[in-house]
């Protein structure tokens, strides 16, 4: 039973921010307006509803501040749908097109804005609005658990939020009216309607809908808003499609889409689900095949409003596609090319902020260099981080330049011209952070003798590894992260727990050395304590994403629910989805790579690599000019290069002495552990107390 | 719809068949499976360059002899211009737009291939999330104003000024700018109507002179 009300708790957290925006669409189009704008306004939405939350922080994170972040997410939301409106109402314009620039522009903006303001790109938030139970109504059999526990008040809001707007279009005079506009705008108008302002009611609603949405979306399921809205708009869209523009029919859409995505998600911590020979995917691709079912069947008698996406103009004066159009299109197109361009550059000279010690240096270039892959910022907590923070303290010390460089994506190429750019900017110092650099490294290392490059988190090799030759000028800084996960897992089952997680990133050489760790770690700390067979268990799965998305926040949520007392979360901000689900599910959470317990109260411990340190010291001894190169070095507990945040650890029976003996035992390694050349898969590490269920 | 449809079937059959846990995606492609530079390698040695530049061309030309060479083109023309009036005329739309459909779907489907065999060393990842790269054909083929040639040089001003953005952090910009300088100019690309009318008043007013002056 209680896996059955956990979905239907899931389903709401993905069902309800579909709904609203949905119902957004809804009012769109009925008015005669196409708005696929609708993702970029929920981001923008989501951004100004964040803000607010962080800046209000967390000793004043209450409800007021709750109704202001909703207020303002309304508004922004709505402000942006005007631009929308302005196109397609007022000016006629294609209105595809301009839903388009808007998604494009959203998520550039925010993150452009959050860089400004915070110099991250990322904005963090406290949720203070989870309800564990809502009183009276919680303990009501059956519905109690299902709707009032685990829940948010904007659950709540949502619904009520769709009973007002299903009222509205269907019963009032406004609402028939709009419709109106949509189906037949010329009968509409001829019966005295202003079509136009019908319309623009129709993307203000819309927008107001739209911005709530993303916020909505946003606030159960991750701790940090990093300019995405993982898609849900275009989802919206699809609900309204799979609901024929008919809010009866839009609700079991949305709560269709809602529940799949939920088992697709969830059904690695649900035993009878992940029996069943069923691939993941088979889960999320049903509801938008049986749109398409829906679609192909419905099609002759389609309910899309008739004028839809069509311009409105009164007297058909300005719709052909005369010669005219053409040419005022390449005026229009040169013009706003050169002043988009002179005014961003303009906004882009604002230096990117002094904030939190993130400087980066002025001007040119600079001699040392961070190029970081398209997945890490220097503000995610993990090895960008701790490099950045590395370079940080040696170029503070000796006053030198630094500068970080990002990569659009993780291809070769492209790494590659990272860093490249870093040499061009007079780069003399380059640190690459993380195995992704490995083949465009081995690539360059070669081109260019005197610049220093420092590897974090791997070896240089070419592609199919068959040449692992490390130049001269380079150096591939290795962890041992078995040991740090080792010590995770030693410490946990020391600690009592004993139903145990690993969420890791991708299958990776370091994810999956700390796992391998943590899983050597429980069984040699469950040999100590003298437990039987089977007393420890691991839930161990690799979730293929450092992203922090809905779908890793109720695998974990999932797994508390399955009897999971703690997870090592393990992969970036996707750590950050794990911790969501620990706050709301009142478990713990292991870190990794940095002192995480900052980030979460759930977090109860970290599993750390020195990264900073390291780069520190690179950085420094070639600055003293006596870089030991040419190698690949494996740092250890024995260079005290890994280890567990006992400083700040929340564990209640695992104490200072304890950490201190294992310590000593890893440093003189008496212990053995596995490293990814050792075994293939978890599977081959000898257990013989602890299960380890791996999940594919 | 289909995009997810495509998304989760191409993620199921990687995991399947060609998965690397490194990348978490495809597996690298062979050396000797990616598109050489061929003629360019021996003219620009030293380049990134390969072959697909030839076969973006070609794409060019050839939907620019479909469109404007052949009776199937015209056909297509008279479809988007006007359904009714190409129904009433005989053309057979419905055929028309699915086999419009089709070579879209072709040409994508190229530029996928071309983006994945490139000498760039690209793999698709398993991830939830639709590739942006479509979006942003989109957006070219609306700056390039829906014709072959204005969609080429489209292509290759926001492919220059991507590339271009991110040498733009050497002097502190942050590469945000270039996603939000191409969304303001397909954006005011929209904008057409303000600037055509007033084409259209100036036409019409030399009209009146040279009426004037007849």
């Amino acid at each position: 039973m209680s896996t059955f009300y956990f979905i239907v708790q899931q389903t709401m957290f993905f069902a309800i921010p579909l709904l609203i925006v949905a119902m957004g669409a809804l009012y769109s189009e009925r008015s005669g307006v196409t708005n696929i704008a609708l993702e970029g306004i929920m981001i923008i939405g989501a951004f100004t509803g964040t803000l607010v939350l962080h800046i209000a922080g967390e000793e004043h994170s209450n409800y007021f501040i709750l109704l202001l972040a909703l207020l303002t997410s309304a508004v922004a939301g709505a402000l942006y749908s005007m631009l929308h409106a302005f196109a397609s109402i007022r000016l006629q314009a294609d209105q595809t097109i301009s839903g388009t620039a808007l998604n494009m522009f959203a998520p550039a903006f925010c993150v452009f804005m959050a860089r400004g303001f915070f110099g991250a790109k990322q904005i963090s938030f406290t949720d203070t609005f989870h309800i564990s139970s809502i009183p009276v109504l919680g303990d009501i059999p059956v519905i109690g658990p299902m709707f009032f526990q685990n829940c948010y008040v904007t659950t709540f809001l949502g619904i009520l939020v769709f009973l007002v707007l299903t009222f509205i279009i269907k019963k009032t005079r406004f609402g028939i009216r709009l419709r109106a506009c949509g189906e037949n705008p010329d009968a509409a108008a001829s019966a005295g309607i202003d079509v136009s302002r019908m319309r623009y009611r129709g993307v203000l609603i819309s927008g107001i809908l739209g911005g709530l949405g993303g916020l909505i979306f946003i606030i159960p399921t991750t701790t940090m808003f990093t300019g995405s809205v993982a898609g849900y708009g275009f989802l919206a869209l699809a609900v309204l499609i799979m609901g024929q523009w008919k809010p009866w029919k839009i609700l079991p859409a949305a709560l269709f889409f809602g529940i799949l995505k939920a088992i697709a998600s969830s059904y690695s911590g649900i035993s009878f689900l992940s029996d069943l020979p069923i691939q993941a995917e088979v889960y999320k691709l049903i509801p938008y095949v049986l749109t398409l079912v829906v679609l192909a069947f419905s099609s002759k008698k389609s309910q899309s409003p008739k004028a839809v996406g069509t311009p409105y103009d009164d007297g058909k004066r300005n719709n052909k596609e005369t010669g005219n159009r053409r040419k005022s299109r390449i005026v229009i197109i040169v013009l706003s090319a050169v002043a988009a361009a002179i005014l961003l550059f303009g906004i882009g000279l604002q230096k990117i902020k002094e904030a939190s010690g993130k400087e980066v240096s002025t001007g040119y270039g600079a001699e040392f260099a961070l190029v970081i892959d398209a997945d890490g910022s220097i503000d995610d907590r993990s090895f960008s981080q701790g490099s950045w923070e590395g370079l940080l303290k040696v170029t503070n010390e000796t006053g030198k330049t630094r500068k970080y460089y990002e990569s659009k994506d993780n291809s070769v190429g492209t790494l590659k011209s990272g860093i490249r750019l870093a040499i061009k900017g007079n780069a003399k110092f380059v640190v690459l952070s993380g195995y992704l650099f490995e083949v465009p490294l081995w690539e360059l290392q070669n081109d260019y003798p005197e610049t220093i490059f420092c590897l974090i988190d791997g070896s240089p090799h070419n592609s199919d590894r068959s040449d692992t030759t490390v130049a001269s000028n380079t150096i591939g800084i290795n962890f041992a992260e078995q040991e740090s996960g080792f010590l995770a897992g030693y410490a946990a089952v020391m600690d009592g727990y004993r139903n145990l997680g690993f969420m890791g990133g991708m299958e990776a050489g370091a994810v999956m050395r700390y796992g391998y760790g943590f899983v050597t770690g429980a069984e040699y700390a469950a040999k100590e304590l003298g437990l039987k067979k089977g007393d420890v268990t691991i839930r161990y799965n690799y979730t293929g994403s450092y992203e922090s998305t809905p779908e890793a926040l109720t695998q974990a949520s999932a797994w508390y629910n399955g009897g999971t007392e703690i997870i090592f979360a393990c992969g970036g901000s996707m750590g950050n989805s794990v911790m969501k689900a620990g706050e709301t599910a009142g478990k713990a959470v292991i870190g990794v790579d940095v002192d995480q317990s900052g980030e979460s109260s759930s977090v109860v411990i970290s599993a750390m690599k020195n990264i900073s340190g390291s780069v520190e010291l690179m950085a420094g001894k070639y600055i003293e000019g006596t870089f030991l190169s040419g190698q690949n070095v494996i740092l250890t507990a024995a260079e005290d290069a890994v280890g567990l945040s006992m400083e700040s650890s929340k564990l209640k029976n695992f104490t200072q002495e304890q950490y201190d003996e294992i310590f000593e035992k890893l440093a003189k390694k008496e212990i053995t552990l596995y490293s990814d050349s050792d075994v293939k898969s978890v599977n081959d590490i000898p257990c013989d107390i602890v299960s380890v269920e791996l999940i594919k | 719809m289909l995009n997810y449809v495509g998304m989760y079937l191409v993620n199921n059959l990687i995991k399947n068949n060609i998965y690397d846990s490194s990348y978490n995606g495809t597996a690298s492609v062979a050396e000797s499976a990616t598109l050489g530079g061929g003629p360019l390698d021996w003219l620009m040695p030293g380049n990134d360059f390969d072959v697909g530049i030839f076969f973006a061309i070609l794409a060019v030309i050839l939907v620019l002899i479909i469109l404007n060479k052949t009776v199937f083109g015209y056909e297509l023309i008279c479809c988007g211009r006007n359904k009714d009036a190409a129904k009433y005329a005989g053309i057979k739309v419905n055929r028309n737009t699915i086999l419009s459909l089709t070579i879209a779907g072709a040409l994508a489907g190229l530029g996928g291939a071309m983006m994945y065999l490139s000498v760039y060393g690209a793999h698709i990842y398993v991830v939830e999330t639709i590739l942006s790269t479509g979006w942003t054909g989109l957006s070219v083929a609306l700056l390039g104003m829906s014709n072959p040639i204005g969609i080429l040089i489209a292509g290759l001003f926001v492919a220059h000024i991507t590339v271009g953005g991110t040498q733009l952090q050497l002097f502190t910009y942050s590469t945000e700018v270039v996603d939000m300088i191409v969304a303001v100019i397909v954006f005011c690309g929209a904008l057409t109507l303000p600037v055509k009318l007033a084409l259209d008043k100036i036409q019409k007013k030399r009209e009146q002179k040279k009426e004037v002056k007849a």
